[in-house]
């Protein structure tokens, strides 16, 4: 396993013969973006071919109550990071839950209607468990009693964005595999283009290389 | 040995005698020394080979530490360009910000006209400072009229031979918002329990300040047990550990120290959202005659090429410059300055065949 950071050396010393330099163009910022997204294509095309999720992706995130967050009283809003969505309508979001004691799963409501429609029902209304509905980075708890340390595991889109996950010393969430296409990945579209691509290098407001412009 | 005399006769030896009689030992001087910036210069822009940096090795210094004010460090000494006294106050103007730190010492030279006790043209104290450009000393003589554009500031806080950049490492601290230690266990070592999840990982360096449990206030290497509990080391290799009593007083506030080498940050390139310094990611960049450092830096450790290289002398027979340049690399200070010589003189002939057999 490697980190991110071992993984972004390791793709640029193969492209610059071995050697970890540091004349590059492209920030390290944006190489960690590019990173993210070729894990998120790996994961993507690993589940369409086998259906299943790799253990080594999942991250845990604890969602933290801020009192300034809430709108209603009949749920919980967090901040939740954004999760990954694969090819058969399944998504990065395996659990949403109490951390404590016997897991709770909160029962996932994928929309909106269907929540209302669950509310409204009878049946449901009365027997109801606890319910979450997540979208666009925002988590709303719906549930009986109070909630106690909540805990989400799931397959984030920007893993950074975790708060326990650590740079400089974490694994990066992806299984062997993919670590290997994603260090591939980085070759081919961001720092081959970068060694074969003439930087305007100098610091006068003038593209010197002349690079052919985006026609409209 | 090879003394400056001897470069000299080197010189003369491969120029023609009565045409080198041109020469006076003023302008061969100015003339090794022109030789001696550019092959420097070459020398740097070629440092690929263990080769080339045995041969310039008193120009290259590593693992340098300095510390830093306001995230920046001089990297040219200060010109003096105005000093005026009042009562026993001397308050001594810059031409470009100082940078200075009340009660810093800094070494003066060069100043003509004024003397104080103690000697203007040596070590001072900063008493106060006015303004970014000025700053002040106590005397307790004052005499004379200063120069005006006359003198040199130097300190430990700046390089003042630098040249060119390698690598520089910067220390910056992240502080982690909202994180404090809420328990203290009583172990070998302590283990402290966080109000929170956090990604502080085994290795780090953290910093505690202003818990309860006055034990546990400081810099410790962190090794993690989970992301909310972990236990506190004196040491890097987790040898010496912190003892601390049994507390469940939560307070106080938790940072990280890093020590991270910063990317160079270009003025065409701030426009780009994604460079952008971090802790971990700092960034560097030369202007105004400073270094600067961003995020936050304390201190720095710098990789440099110095531009404090010894001087040819070509009178002087005693000082061996073999102590501090390889014979080869003399030599070929030879040439370059007999191409130097030759280039105004129009001499394509001399300049061809030093060209040729140039040492390498």
């Amino acid at each position: 396993m490697k980190t991110l950071r071992q993984i972004i050396e390791s793709a640029i010393s193969t492209v610059s013969g071995g050697l970890f330099i540091d004349d590059r163009h492209i920030s390290s910022e944006q190489i960690e973006y590019k990173a993210d997204e070729g894990r998120a294509l790996w994961c993507i095309d690993y589940y369409s071919k086998t259906g299943t999720i790799h253990p080594d992706w999942i991250q845990r995130f604890y969602p933290e109550y801020d009192s300034e967050m809430q709108e209603s009283k009949c749920m919980t809003t967090f901040y939740c990071p954004h999760i990954l969505a694969f090819m058969d309508g399944t998504d990065g979001l395996r659990y949403f839950g109490a951390k404590d004691g016997y897991a709770d799963n909160f029962t996932r409501i994928q929309s909106r209607a269907q929540l209302a429609a669950m509310m409204n029902h009878n049946i449901m209304r009365i027997g109801r468990r606890n319910y979450v509905l997540y979208q666009n980075g925002i988590g709303e708890a719906y549930t009986k009693t109070k909630i106690n340390d909540p805990m989400m595991e799931g397959v984030f889109a920007r893993p950074t964005e975790i708060p326990t996950f650590n740079k400089e010393k974490s694994n990066y969430p992806l299984d062997p595999a993919g670590v290997d296409y994603l260090e591939k990945y980085l070759t081919q579209t961001v720092l081959k283009m970068e060694i074969s691509t003439p930087s305007d290098s100098r610091s006068d407001g003038v593209d010197s290389n002349k690079l052919p412009r985006a026609v409209k | 040995m090879t003394s400056g005399l001897e470069l000299k006769k080197y010189f003369e030896n491969k120029v023609d005698k009565s045409y080198s009689k041109f020469v006076d030992n003023t302008k061969l001087n100015r003339i090794f020394k022109m030789a001696l910036s550019n092959l420097s210069e070459k020398k740097y822009m070629g440092l690929e080979t263990q080769k080339e940096y045995d041969e310039m090795r008193y120009a290259i210094h590593t693992e340098m530490v300095f510390p830093i004010s306001n995230n920046k460090i001089s990297i040219a000494p200060l010109m003096i360009s105005n000093i005026t006294t009042t009562g026993f106050i001397v308050t001594i103007t810059t031409l470009t910000e100082h940078n200075l730190d009340i009660g810093q010492v800094v070494n003066v030279s060069g100043v003509q006209g004024l003397s104080t006790t103690p000697n203007i043209n040596g070590e001072i104290t900063v008493y106060n400072i006015p303004s970014p450009t000025s700053f002040s000393y106590v005397a307790t003589f004052i005499g004379g009229t200063y120069t005006p554009n006359t003198g040199l500031i130097t300190h430990n806080r700046m390089i003042d031979d630098y040249l060119h950049l390698f690598t520089v490492k910067c220390k910056t601290r992240e502080n982690i918002r909202g994180l404090q230690v809420s328990q203290c266990l009583n172990r070998t070592p302590v283990i402290t329990i966080f109000n929170k999840h956090n990604n502080l990982a085994t290795g780090e360096k953290i910093v505690i300040a202003n818990h309860p449990n006055n034990d546990i206030n400081g810099t410790f290497y962190y090794e993690a047990i989970t992301t909310k509990k972990g236990r506190l080391w004196m040491d890097e290799t987790r040898l010496l550990a912190v003892v601390a009593p049994d507390s469940s007083d939560a307070g106080g506030t938790v940072s990280r120290e890093y020590y991270e080498y910063a990317e160079p940050l270009y003025s065409d390139r701030k426009i780009s959202s994604f460079e952008v310094s971090t802790p971990t990611n700092p960034k560097v960049q030369t202007a105004d005659a400073f270094l600067k450092f961003s995020p936050d830096t304390t201190e720095i450790t710098i990789d440099y090429f110095s531009s404090n290289i010894a001087e040819v002398d070509v009178s002087n027979n005693t000082f061996d410059l073999e102590l501090v340049f390889p014979f080869k690399l003399l030599m070929r200070l030879v040439d370059e300055a007999i191409m130097i010589y030759t280039s105004p003189s129009r001499d394509a002939l001399l300049n061809n065949l030093t060209e040729r057999g140039m040492t390498p």
